[in-house]
């Protein structure tokens, strides 16, 4: 081993005097016994321990590996009042040295611990952890606010939990100095002034893991104090798991990370997320359902029954519509055949009148006659022209207007009926006053040929014998009723009767 | 209307869709509102950047508030 002066002589690696020191300090720092409090105890996965030894001004760090901790009454916890029996030792790759514990014994309560636990206590008396003055948290924030270093990793852990359960929630960062001197009262400005300008709707107080003494500002009289009267609901997220601070229970709700507090305050929107979807999910598939429901429905009312549906109401239609016609013919029909029955009575009785009149009238009669049956005959061809017009009319009307009610067809039925009836009626009269005047011609006739035959019959009469009686001759007949007009034509008592104007006298021949 | 009262109306219509006396034409209406609101919410809860505020004091001991990007 080189003396000092020569090691101040020479040029030295760091490694060679790293290999110095470690010498040096295993050397002359064995079996040591160091009382002082456990802090920042982290035991490793394998099952080392490592943990910081401290008193009020200095601290130093310990390693008790596997093989040693089983001697150990029960695993360490911050605040332990120990002593630890070991030696000293240098960790070349970091330049640190620390004691390598191979014992530890208990000696009570760490100071620090023994306080908190005091002061808990304390408040715990005075009401400051009653429910009363618990506030509900929020359940959808509209702007968390988070009090809290900027520069630590806990807002890191914060941020990247809201980004996965609430990464549309906004968010306002309220600094604060987590640890040391002074910090707490940061922290309790930092709720004020949340509170003051009401910045948020929600908080999180949080730090992340240290040492018991790193925590301590979260347990000072100011934060609590703000905690207490803050409107804002407060969560609480200090340490690790197993640490605490007074912070948590003066707090709304606590939390044991600053990642659990940033779950706790997104749960209301990450559920509100999941059941979003859930329920969008079953909105979508009941409809799908209901749409198949419907779907199946349908399938049995497909456009071929439609179509059919309507060729039958179309049928029914046409059908009606046919009967109007065929009511109507037959109206027609009966009417023509009452007029030709009328027709031929009124022909029936000019025969007869013909008949009895005389020739030459009958002759005149006869072109009257047929002028009759012609203008009879054409006003019926002219009804039924009129009527075929009408009932193609009717019929064009009717196919135009197929889903119209079978009442426009009666409506037009019945006019028509009534032009006819009109017609009919103009025909008739038209008839009868033909009628007359030809019986009033034949009246006429008649009286004429009469008067000329009683005028005949006088010029006749005057010629008679008779009229020779009127003017006073008289007339002798034998009883054989022989005139007689010679005396030898009688004998004596012959009877004879004379012819007189007015009668007949019975004589005898003397 | 808030989120809370849009899931509300959400499990309503869930409800009444299921529902088999809901008519087509009604099934259709609601499924397009629950669409509507299912979208706001999402916009609301998760599509909606969100914002970043740092408050700062100013030398006057105001207090200035920051957005970060």
């Amino acid at each position: 081993m080189p003396n000092n002066s020569e090691l101040f002589a020479m040029e030295l690696t760091v490694s060679a005097l790293t290999d110095q020191i470690k010498k040096t300090l295993n050397n002359n720092f064995n079996d040591l016994n160091i009382v002082g409090e456990v802090s920042n105890f982290r035991p490793s996965s394998i099952g080392h321990w490592y943990f910081t030894l401290k008193d009020k001004d200095a601290s130093i760090s310990v390693v008790m590996f596997k093989t040693n901790t089983w001697r150990c009454e029960r695993p360490l916890k911050d605040g332990d009042q120990i002593v630890v029996t070991g030696a000293l030792d240098v960790y070349p790759p970091r330049g640190s040295y620390q004691i390598i514990c191979t014992n530890i014994k208990f000696v009570g309560l760490g100071n620090i611990l023994a306080q908190l636990e005091e002061r808990k206590r304390a408040y715990a008396k005075a009401g400051w952890f009653d429910a009363q003055y618990k506030k509900t948290i929020v359940k959808i924030p509209k702007k968390l606010g988070i009090v809290t270093s900027v520069t630590t990793a806990a807002l890191q852990d914060v941020l990247q939990v809201l980004d996965r359960r609430a990464p549309s929630l906004d968010v306002i960062i309220i600094p604060a100095v987590v640890q040391g001197a002074g910090a707490g009262k940061t922290i309790a400005r930092a709720i004020d002034i949340a509170n003051e300008y009401m910045l948020c709707d929600q908080l999180i107080v949080t730090r992340g893991g240290g040492s018991i003494e790193d925590l301590l500002p979260f347990s000072e009289d100011c934060v609590l104090q703000s905690i207490l009267t803050s409107k804002i609901p407060i969560i609480s997220g200090v340490g690790h798991e197993i640490d605490w601070a007074l912070s948590d229970f003066v707090a709304d709700l606590r939390a044991p990370t600053p990642s659990a507090a940033a779950e706790l305050a997104s749960s209301g929107i990450f559920d509100a997320i999941e059941k979003n979807r859930e329920l969008k999910f079953n909105i979508n598939h009941s409809l799908e359902n209901k749409l198949n429901f419907f779907k199946e429905r349908t399938l049995h009312f497909d456009k071929h029954i439609l179509q059919s549906l309507i060729l039958n109401k179309i049928d029914s239609l046409l059908f009606r519509m046919a009967n109007s016609e065929n009511d109507i013919e037959r109206s027609i029909d009966s009417k023509i055949e009452n007029i030709n029955y009328r027709h031929l009575s009124i022909k029936g009785d000019i025969n007869k009148n013909m008949d009895e009149s005389y020739n030459n009238t009958n002759y005149h009669f006869k072109d009257i006659q047929n002028s009759i049956a012609n203008s009879v005959d054409s006003k019926i061809n002219g009804g039924r022209v009129y009527l075929t017009q009408l009932k193609s009319e009717l019929n064009s009307n009717v196919e135009r207007r197929v889903d119209q009610s079978g009442y426009d067809s009666e409506r037009i039925k019945n006019e028509l009926l009534r032009n006819f009836e009109n017609k009919i009626s103009y025909i008739s009269q038209k008839n009868d006053e033909l009628k007359n005047v030809y019986q009033n011609n034949i009246d006429k006739i008649y009286q004429k040929s009469f008067s000329q035959f009683k005028l005949t019959k006088a010029e006749l009469s005057a010629l008679s014998p008779t009229s020779i009686l009127d003017r006073g001759y008289s007339i002798a007949q034998d009883e054989n009723g022989n005139i007689v007009s010679s005396i030898n034509q009688i004998h004596k008592d012959d009877l004879l009767g004379i012819r007189v104007k007015d009668g007949s006298i019975k004589v005898k021949v003397e | 209307m808030n989120f809370e009262d849009n899931l509300k109306r959400m499990e309503e219509i869930a409800s009444l869709l299921r529902n088999s006396n809901t008519s087509l034409e009604e099934s259709l209406k609601l499924f397009e509102e629950g669409m509507d609101l299912s979208k706001k919410l999402e916009d609301g809860l998760e599509k909606a950047k969100r914002k970043i505020e740092t408050v700062k004091m100013n030398n006057n001991n105001e207090i200035e508030i920051e957005e970060s990007k």
